[in-house]
């Protein structure tokens, strides 16, 4: 609660009205409480350079540039990308809840952070919820050697009963950017298969910067496991963010770009939502059932990280870095905004 | 290796495709399915072959035919739609050849789509569908973005575990180019379709490691009968290298071709049972179409002029090797390994159809 005052406040406090700082700070706060900290609270102080500075357009207006029944091509108006995903999302599913299904994609916009959180809208009514988003070139193409492709995440989920949602939230490299970040702020190696230099040799220490010096691999790695499976993917979500919204690819981005979509499934459209619950619950309970390898302690749920963080973090508070707790206050402070943390 | 194991050419002869086509629909049609239905089957078959792949080809006919012989398929089939609305529809697939109701479920997408810019099918009580990504590119001449899916019964493991617990779950997606080909993306959500380890047993080669585990978790390098002691990595094969994700995606297949359907999923599925799940995108309610294919053109053309790793060729996009394939086999024949081809005439002289290839 205090994390989520203190996202919106500094937000508000170079200029985001308040509804649009409210709905970022939610989604903020949401990854944070989620364990998936690369794309959660911390972030609050470089958007709000970024928009200090007039990368972000703010207030921004998210605008309709073509819609149907069913589907709508929005554009984000160079600002919070949170803003339009969300407002696409919201779209997609009052679509569907008429018409069945609903499709947004989105152009001139920025990062939408946890990519899994707009799933998780429509979950909440009884939908199958999909998001992805592009990036700028991180991601070298199966047999290739440069960064040609973002790391192009998918995200999908499903209500269940009893259970816990099934929530996936995947990077379609074979680790997500923030992964290789991390290593280096903490100074670790990164294991051979995440990544490889413009010669094709391995790399394992996490490099400073971006360029055509190193790339990421897409998931699958190696031709023989698969890298043209990550490949694809990646250049699908590249398809329905960038191509069918007009926005650009990944080799046409700038970085800090990002286009984004959303779609919405009304299940009940199908068959009685209890029954897909029900056996949701059955083939989630199936798959926790699996014995696991040796040394593994129990087979997983796309979403059972994420929600053990939840309940730990909502019970408990969220853990926040100590450089990132000092520059969220500093940030207050120098905004002249309230200091709630 | 057998990463790149394929079909033998100097054991197999080519055939004309149009010359399948017709042996195909003429064996189904001796088992009673009508010929519609019969033409169906035998086109989504040949295109498989067509494009080179060959483990979905025409040498299924066989198996199919006999399938609806025993009563396993019922032929002929009825279709029949369960729910629908505007946008969605979940059809039975009154367990007939999987291939017909998956080519008619995409054919309710697409209608759909031209109507309200997106359709959906899920199909249940359904049987194999050959070459996924047929349905897909069937979007492709009306000018949308074509997505199909489809279950199947366990083979693969779930990521951290060790028994096979999920089908190998396979993905197509299609979106048209312009000048250039279009997108074909057909995958297995595991490291390699069941089919190549299939392959390589039947070619006597070792499969690399990372492709399947046995139940204490060492890697199998001699391929085994499909049996409860080993189970195929999900893509992505080690909690390191993103096995969670190949799983992730296993699952999602499987809840919307088996859950959405009520079908059922991997694991509820007898052998040869397969859930599907088919959608439509129509891009021109979007953006106009010819900016959506100059953009693809522009995109494929940037990704087949990245450097490639040493000792590479080139940088292929989704659906190359298979239009390669295509250009090759439409020109030259249909390359049908010598056994498949004797077995594919005695099963039409069998049936007493005129045996044309």
């Amino acid at each position: 609660m205090d994390l989520h005052k203190q996202v919106s406040a500094i937000l508000q406090g170079v200029g985001t009205p308040l509804d649009h700082a409210e709905i970022t700070a939610k989604i903020l706060v949401s990854a944070s409480l989620r364990g998936v900290d690369t794309h959660g609270v911390g972030n609050a102080v470089r958007y709000s350079i970024s928009i200090e500075d007039g990368t972000y357009t703010i207030p921004q207006t998210v605008e309709a540039i073509s819609e149907t029944d069913t589907t709508v091509l929005l554009s984000c108006g160079n600002g919070l990308g949170f803003v339009a995903a969300h407002q696409g999302m919201e779209m997609s599913i009052a679509k569907a809840r008429e018409f069945g299904l609903g499709m947004a994609t989105i152009r001139d916009g920025h990062h939408i952070g946890m990519v899994g959180y707009y799933p998780m809208m429509a979950t909440q009514n009884d939908m199958i919820g999909m998001a992805m988003t592009n990036a700028n070139q991180a991601v070298r193409p199966a047999l290739g050697a440069r960064p040609r492709v973002g790391t192009n995440p998918i995200a999908f989920g499903a209500p269940s009963g009893d259970e816990r949602d099934f929530i996936l939230d995947m990077a379609t490299s074979t680790v997500a950017s923030g992964k290789i970040g991390l290593a280096r702020r903490l100074g670790v190696q990164i294991p051979e298969g995440w990544a490889v230099t413009g010669e094709g040799e391995p790399v394992t220490d996490p490099p400073a910067d971006r360029g055509d010096h190193w790339s990421q691999n897409p998931l699958g790695g190696s031709r023989e496991q698969g890298s043209h499976k990550g490949y694809g993917l990646g250049v699908m979500v590249d398809i329905l963010c960038g191509v069918l919204s007009g926005g650009g690819v990944g080799t046409q981005l700038a970085g800090g770009e990002n286009m984004s979509w959303t779609m919405a499934v009304d299940i009940a459209k199908f068959r009685d939502v209890d029954d897909f619950k029900s056996m949701m619950d059955e083939m989630i309970r199936e798959l926790h059932a699996t014995p696991p390898l040796p040394g593994e302690n129990a087979v997983l749920v796309a979403g059972d990280p994420e929600a053990d963080f939840e309940d730990d973090r909502s019970a408990n508070g969220v853990p926040v870095e100590n450089g990132q707790y000092d520059e969220m206050r500093l940030r207050a402070v120098d905004l002249g905004v309230e200091v709630f943390m | 290796m057998a990463h790149r194991v394929k079909l033998d050419e100097s054991n197999s002869i080519r055939v004309p495709a149009e010359d399948l086509r017709r042996q195909l629909s003429l064996i189904f049609q001796a088992v009673k399915t009508p010929e519609n239905h019969a033409d169906i089957a035998a086109k989504v078959l040949v295109s498989a072959s067509v494009r080179g792949v060959d483990t979905h080809g025409v040498s299924q006919v066989i198996g199919y035919s006999e399938a609806i012989e025993s009563g396993f398929y019922t032929v002929p089939q009825q279709t029949s739609v369960i729910n629908e609305s505007e946008t969605t529809a979940l059809l039975s697939a009154g367990n007939g050849i999987g291939l017909v109701s998956a080519y008619e479920g995409m054919e309710i997408a697409i209608h759909k789509a031209h109507e309200y810019g997106l359709g959906m099918v899920s199909i249940r009580d359904g049987h194999h569908v050959g070459m996924v990504a047929y349905y897909a590119m069937m979007a492709l001449e009306q000018d949308m973005i074509g997505m199909s899916m489809t279950t199947a019964t366990p083979s693969v493991r779930p990521a951290l575990g060790a028994r096979k617990m999920l089908g190998t779950n396979p993905i197509g997606f299609a979106a048209p180019a312009g000048a250039e080909r279009d997108f074909v993306l057909d995958m297995a959500t595991s490291t390699v379709a069941g089919g190549k380890v299939g392959l390589a047993r039947r070619l006597g080669v070792n499969i690399p490691e990372g492709w399947a585990l046995t139940n204490e978790g060492e890697p199998i390098t001699e391929p085994e009968e499909e049996n409860d002691h080993w189970a195929l990595n999900p893509l992505g094969n080690t909690r390191e290298q993103g096995s969670h994700k190949g799983y992730g995606l296993a699952m999602m297949v499987d809840i919307l071709c088996g859950v959405l359907s009520g079908g059922g999923f991997s694991r509820q599925l007898a052998r040869g049972e397969n859930m599907t799940c088919l959608m439509a995108v129509d891009i021109g309610r979007f953006r106009d179409i010819d900016d959506f294919k100059a953009m693809m053109d522009d995109m494929i053309h940037e990704l087949h002029s990245t450097p490639t790793l040493p000792g590479e060729d080139r940088v292929l996009v989704a659906g190359d090797p298979e239009s390669d394939a295509t250009d090759d086999r439409l020109v030259n024949g249909v390359p049908v390994e010598n056994g498949n081809y004797a077995g594919i005439k005695t099963r039409a002289a069998e049936l007493g159809v005129e045996v044309v290839i």
